[in-house]
């Protein structure tokens, strides 16, 4: 990478460092900084101006103009306007992005103030006050040149330095009702703030000289913006949206903490990206400040030993309209990328959306006045295919592959060098960060949420917007758009603009923006009475708003979620009239919904809504209620098909009717298995212990019943049923029940097994029998012969359970001489008599005819059952 | 065959031991040869089965008493696979339709037409019908019975359709009008006695007359429910004693106690009280009408005469409405919120009056 960016990168820097030095200014000023000034003063000698244009927008041109440092020089000894001239000064600055003052400011500001990186809050404060004077700039007026014609506005001064951001309220926003200069032009007004009196040059020279810079600005802006070619013509048909977006930094919306938040991360990459080390400053700074605050923490010593930020990606989440998209574009800007948009409207299918990823990351601007490195914004990422995201995700690691035949080899074996992963930052913008197809994504990214701007700022805003185009307001009119719209900017401006079209004073109803609301906040709204400001709200009104969340969807959930929570939030105990009729609408729903799936009819569905106004009625109290999902009901589905389950295995074991089971039998069955056995050893028993245990074994094999050991929770050892009829047919609290102890289950598995094999041996003798019976007549010679076999005569071979027959090995075949050549006397004869004892019954002319058979076994060592049978192609012929 | 229940249940209609007249008559009909569709209804553990059975019998001989169990693969058309069990003989197949639930319709369409597709090879001294016994035919959706109806004529040459059934009142009536109905009622409180005394002597125990009567009454007539109720007594304690304890039936008296919640306080807590017992019957498959009908009845108790019809009025409307939905749970808690609404009203006027 080290290549690719020589000699630029560096100019790049010193072309930039001014604007992290303003960055860095507004983070916290310390005297450390004079490290960079030389490299400062140096940029300001080195650069020409025209390189700061392109970043500093217009109102930084006109204060480029000749009175700035004179009013530098003016400001700090007149201190008429108290402290605040001096940060005005420095709000100034930042945007100016700082000419040759920032000595000046650096010397000036310790004494001012001394900001801290840890007194993160502070320097939040100062940036939201910063951009008040920002917005400011636009009603200049107040305090020099006019307005006499409100004298009561006058009264609260707009002009306290220590303005906290909270307290620009509604009644401040009237404050600053443009309209009435509206006259002086809207252009104008903005550079008549520095023009405070206190001048030489009088105030129409300024005028006409701002104009012509407005101009210059205007027409440099168009230039250097490389994204929005806009001709000044064109303004009229553009939309608001696009008109008014931030341009700068200062401009932004959306809250502080998280645009700082992801500033830092996107500088973070300068090491990669402008092998610049941020790191060291950083930390020398910053590091031992910055302990007590976590999550900056991590962010700020976030690089990995490579160099390369921890969370390698960053995603914004959060509901539309509320800027993220602008965040990030303006974010990278600022930062010095060249940001590169991959959106919906793109093909974001596997191939494309890799091509995208190699030409945005590995790939340099050439062309143009100052190539700058790109950034990957990749909006809307929640709609790419999974697979897409996968491989954004390799990427990112550096674990994707190219595909080797697209690349000549010089560059394959460059990419296996340096598998370093992604080079570039890569910001992806989502409005759902919990869409499961980003699972594996916001595991390795930086989430950062979005929320919303406060209606009064958004108001605010909004104003200004109007002011500049012309029109005017009622502020707490645009302070309730603004809530209706739940703070969705864009949607505030399209509505606006579709108003200005139409002429002021029409009425015009917005519907409020339609947004998916949580499952609980639905059960919420239901079972909550809602409240106004002055009170309960009226009966229509509320209608009104549970039928919203009823046609919302998901029906039965709901249906579900009230009736699972209604019982707890009910505190006043007479009303069970009131309950009984509720519940008849659950029936009705019931009813209703049946019919509906049952039939199709679904005229009828509408009318189940209204079950959900009635329940609000009856069950709506004033407090917050508690609510829980409705789990129960899963819970019941569960054990109602393991109930189910038991019986139908049982049905299939004993052919028992369910119904009669459940009924009769399980209910039963405790008492039926539980006859009182002592609990000593199986000899023990008496006569009609013994009598009672063979039932039981009997009835647990009819009914297809056994005993299975359990472990339970305390580490105890019990037998179940298997499958647990008992479960079926018991109910908590009912009786007592008699149990066998743990030794007679004990007795009682071992009986079960032995019964069962009992069983399965009856069984086969009667198959057998059967088949000796209908193999008769055909072969009686073999049966015969077969059949000569002591133990059972009848069976045929294949069934008999073999005994070990020994086939006589006559010992003068074997003769072993031991070392020294003398025969080995055998010492066999006890081996001979007991093998001959147990052979006794087999006379030695049937071993003889055995060994002579085709089925012969053999034993082994070890143990093996092994039958093998001689099978000749004629017998199979 | 250890249970007492199978034991000693009778084997052929000759050996029936209540309506015996009616057991004579089965015999006739089927010693007639010609042999219609049958409807074998009555109250649970009257003996339908056990006379079913002994038809079948009668019909085809001791070749029907070897029963196999097997399990039957379906697919229903939208190609979910379905599995039921089935019980058969050479001459027989039974089966529970209602087993897979809503999609009976499918296995009565193709379970009938693969047995009824099938000739008896040699007609000979056999009979030239299969036997299809269909179980639980009122828990059948309607559309299974109306497939039924149509194949019962269809393939009237081949099969003979009996059908089981606790009561007539869900089925078809075009059903119900092309099968001979056969009630088999309960048996009576002296005639359970006397078969449990003879399973005592058969099994050589003395029961006394009055345990027997108990037993008896405790079933609510259920020849099933007694039999296997003395047995349960027999092993808890054998030599019988007149005022044994006899086992009651959980599920009953955990509906009673239900009840009895219910009658102690009226007020939405007990009533999500009320709703965990009623979620637990369900889980044991207690059927929701049954459920019901024991609550109804132990409610009641406490009620005079006026609150009584009301109270039996609302639980006919809510069950009725409760077999339209699908939601047992809505209909039982809606009606116990009916009743307590209705209850507590009462005593409170009651009082009122007294006052």
């Amino acid at each position: 990478m080290a290549d690719e960016f020589p000699d630029p990168d560096e100019e790049f820097d010193l072309v930039h460092e001014d604007e992290y030095e303003i960055l860095r200014e507004i983070e916290g000023k310390s005297c450390k900084k004079q490290l960079n000034f030389s490299q400062t003063s140096e940029v300001s000698t080195a650069k020409p101006t025209s390189q700061r244009i392109e970043v500093a927008p217009i109102p930084l041109d006109q204060s480029q103009s000749v009175n700035l440092p004179t009013q530098n020089g003016l400001d700090k000894p007149s201190t008429t306007s108290n402290k605040r001239t001096i940060e005005d000064l420095f709000g100034d600055l930042k945007d100016l992005i700082g000419d040759e003052d920032f000595q000046d400011v650096a010397c000036c500001e310790p004494k001012v103030k001394k900001l801290c990186w840890d007194q993160e809050v502070e320097i939040i404060k100062k940036i939201v006050a910063g951009r008040k004077r920002e917005a400011d700039k636009w009603k200049p007026m107040n305090v020099n040149s006019n307005l006499p014609r409100d004298s009561k506005k006058d009264s609260i001064s707009m002009r306290v330095p220590n303005w906290n951001f909270v307290a620009v309220t509604r009644c401040s926003d009237s404050q600053r009702l443009y309209i009435r200069v509206k006259s002086d032009s809207k252009c104008t007004v903005v550079k008549s703030r520095p023009a405070s009196g206190l001048l030489s040059v009088s105030f129409s020279k300024l005028k006409a000289e701002a104009e012509e810079i407005m101009v210059n600005a205007a027409k440099k802006m168009s230039e250097a913006s490389g994204n929005s070619e806009l001709i000044p013509a064109a303004f009229g048909h553009e939309l608001w949206v696009d008109k008014y977006r931030p341009h700068k930094y200062m401009e932004l919306l959306s809250e502080e903490g998280v645009n700082r938040t992801f500033l830092r991360w996107l500088k973070l990459w300068d090491k990669i990206v402008f092998h610049r080390d941020p790191v060291r400053r950083r930390i020398m700074k910053t590091a031992p400040k910055f302990g007590d605050k976590k999550k900056s923490n991590t962010a700020v010593e976030g690089l990995d030993e490579k160099g390369f930020p921890v969370p390698r990606i960053v995603l914004l989440s959060g509901p539309p309209g509320l800027g993220k998209t602008t965040l990030a574009h303006l974010a990278a800007k600022h930062a010095g990328y060249n940001v590169i948009d991959v959106n919906a409207s793109s093909d974001r299918g596997t191939k494309e959306f890799k091509a995208a990823l190699y030409s945005a990351t590995q790939m340099k601007a050439v062309m143009g006045k100052n190539p700058k490195p790109n950034c990957l914004v990749m909006d809307e990422v929640d709609g790419a295919p999974p697979a897409s995201i996968d491989i954004l995700l390799k990427f990112i690691h550096g674990k994707l592959e190219e595909d080797t035949d697209q690349l000549p080899k010089r560059k394959k074996k460059k990419e296996k060098k340096e598998s370093t992963g992604c080079r570039r930052p890569i910001i992806c913008i989502c409005n759902d960060a919990y869409a499961p197809s980003l699972r594996a994504l916001r595991q390795i990214a930086l989430v950062i949420p979005v929320c919303g701007v406060s209606a009064g700022r958004l108001a605010g805003r909004l104003m200004e917007i109007l002011h500049r185009q012309g029109l005017n307001a009622d502020p707490s009119a645009l302070v309730s758009l603004a809530e209706q719209s739940g703070c969705d900017v864009r949607a505030c401006l399209g509505a606006l603009q579709y108003m200005g079209g139409i002429k002021a004073g029409q009425k015009v109803s917005i519907a409020p923006k339609d947004v998916r609301r949580g499952i609980f906040d639905c059960w919420r709204e239901i079972l909550q009475v809602p409240r106004d400001k002055i009170g309960p709200m009226n009966i229509k009104e509320r209608i009104q708003r549970i039928l919203q969340v009823a046609y919302g969807g998901e029906t039965d959930l709901l249906v579900r979620g009230v009736f699972h929570n209604y019982p707890e939030i009910l505190f006043r105990d007479e009303g069970m009239e009131t309950v009984a009729a509720a519940l008849d609408w659950f029936q009705l729903y019931d009813v209703l919904n049946d019919t509906v799936m049952s039939q199709q009819t679904w005229n009828l569905m509408p009318y189940s809504n209204y079950a959900f106004v009635a329940w609000h009625f009856a069950f709506a109290g004033i407090q917050n209620p508690k609510l829980t999902y409705p789990t129960v009901e899963n819970e019941v589905n569960q054990k109602l098909a393991r109930t189910n389950a038991i019986l139908r295995v049982t049905r299939q074991a004993s052919g028992i009717d369910k119904m009669a089971l459940v009924f009769d039998l399980a209910p039963l069955l405790t008492d039926l298995l539980t006859p009182s056995l002592r609990s000593v050893s199986y000899h023990l028993f008496s006569h009609a212990e013994r009598a009672d245990l063979v039932r039981l074994v009997n009835v647990l094999l009819d009914l297809g019943l056994n005993l299975f050991q359990d472990k339970t929770p305390e580490g105890g050892y019990v037998y179940n049923l298997e499958p647990n009829l008992e479960e079926v047919g018991t109910f908590p609290n009912c009786r007592t029940r008699r149990s066998l102890t743990y030794a007679v289950k004990q007795i009682l598995v071992r009986e079960i097994e032995a019964a069962r094999l009992k069983k399965y041996e009856v069984v086969a003798t009667a198959i057998s029998d059967s088949n000796i019976k209908a193999g008769a007549s055909v072969k009686p010679p073999e049966t015969q012969k077969n059949s000569d076999t002591p133990s059972t005569p009848t069976v045929p071979n294949h069934l008999v359970r073999l005994q070990p027959i020994t086939t006589q090995v006559t010992p003068e075949s074997h003769q072993y001489l031991d070392f020294f050549g003398r025969l080995v006397v055998k010492k066999s004869p006890q081996n001979q008599e007991s093998t001959g004892g147990q052979n006794n019954s087999v006379s030695p002319g049937t071993r003889q005819a055995l060994s002579r058979s085709d089925v012969w076994f053999k034993y082994k060592e070890g143990y093996s059952n092994a039958v093998r049978r001689k099978v000749r192609i004629r017998d199979l012929q | 065959m250890s249970l007492w229940v199978d034991k000693y249940r009778p084997t052929n209609l000759g050996k029936l031991d209540y309506h015996i007249e009616q057991a004579t008559r089965l015999v006739n009909m089927v010693q007639e040869g010609d042999f219609p569709h049958l409807l074998v209804y009555g109250p649970p553990g009257a003996g339908k089965r056990t006379r079913i059975m002994g038809i079948i019998k009668e019909l085809y001989g001791s070749g029907a008493e070897k029963l196999r169990m097997e399990s039957m693969n379906f697919e229903t058309p939208s190609r979910k696979k379905l599995e039921i069990m089935t019980i058969s003989s050479n001459y027989h197949i039974e089966v529970n339709p209602s087993d897979v639930g809503m999609y009976d319709r499918v296995v009565v369409m193709d379970l009938i037409k693969t047995v009824a597709q099938t000739h008896q090879l040699d007609a000979t001294g056999q009979r030239e019908f299969k036997i299809v016994l269909l179980t639980n035919v009122d828990q059948l959706t309607k559309d299974a019975q109306h497939a039924l109806r149509r194949t019962m004529e269809k393939y009237m040459a081949t099969c003979r359709i009996i059908l089981c059934a606790n009561s007539t009142s869900r089925v078809l009536p075009a059903i119900r009008s092309r099968c001979l109905g056969i009630r088999i009622p309960a048996p009576k409180i002296n005639e359970i006695t006397t078969i449990l005394e003879s399973i005592c002597k058969r099994e050589g125990l003395t029961v006394p007359h009055e345990l027997a009567i108990r037993i008896a009454e405790a079933s609510e007539r259920n020849l099933r429910r007694a039999i296997l109720m003395l047995e349960a007594c027999k092993v808890q304690q054998y030599p019988f004693t007149v005022n044994q304890n006899i086992a009651e039936l959980d599920w009953k008296v955990y509906i009673q106690n239900t009840a009895k919640l219910i009658i102690a306080e009226q007020s939405p807590k007990k009533l999500l009280e009320v709703r965990g017992r009623l979620y637990d019957l369900l889980t044991h498959c207690i059927p929701c009408d049954l459920i019901f009908k024991g609550l109804l009845q132990e409610l009641v108790k406490n009620c005079d005469l006026e609150l009584k019809t009301q109270i039996a009025t609302t639980a006919a409307e809510y069950e009725h409405r409760m077999h339209h939905g699908s939601k047992a749970i809505f209909h039982l808690e809606a009606f116990v919120a009916r009743f307590m609404a209705i209850y507590k009203k009462f005593m409170e006027t009651s009082l009122e009056a007294f006052m």
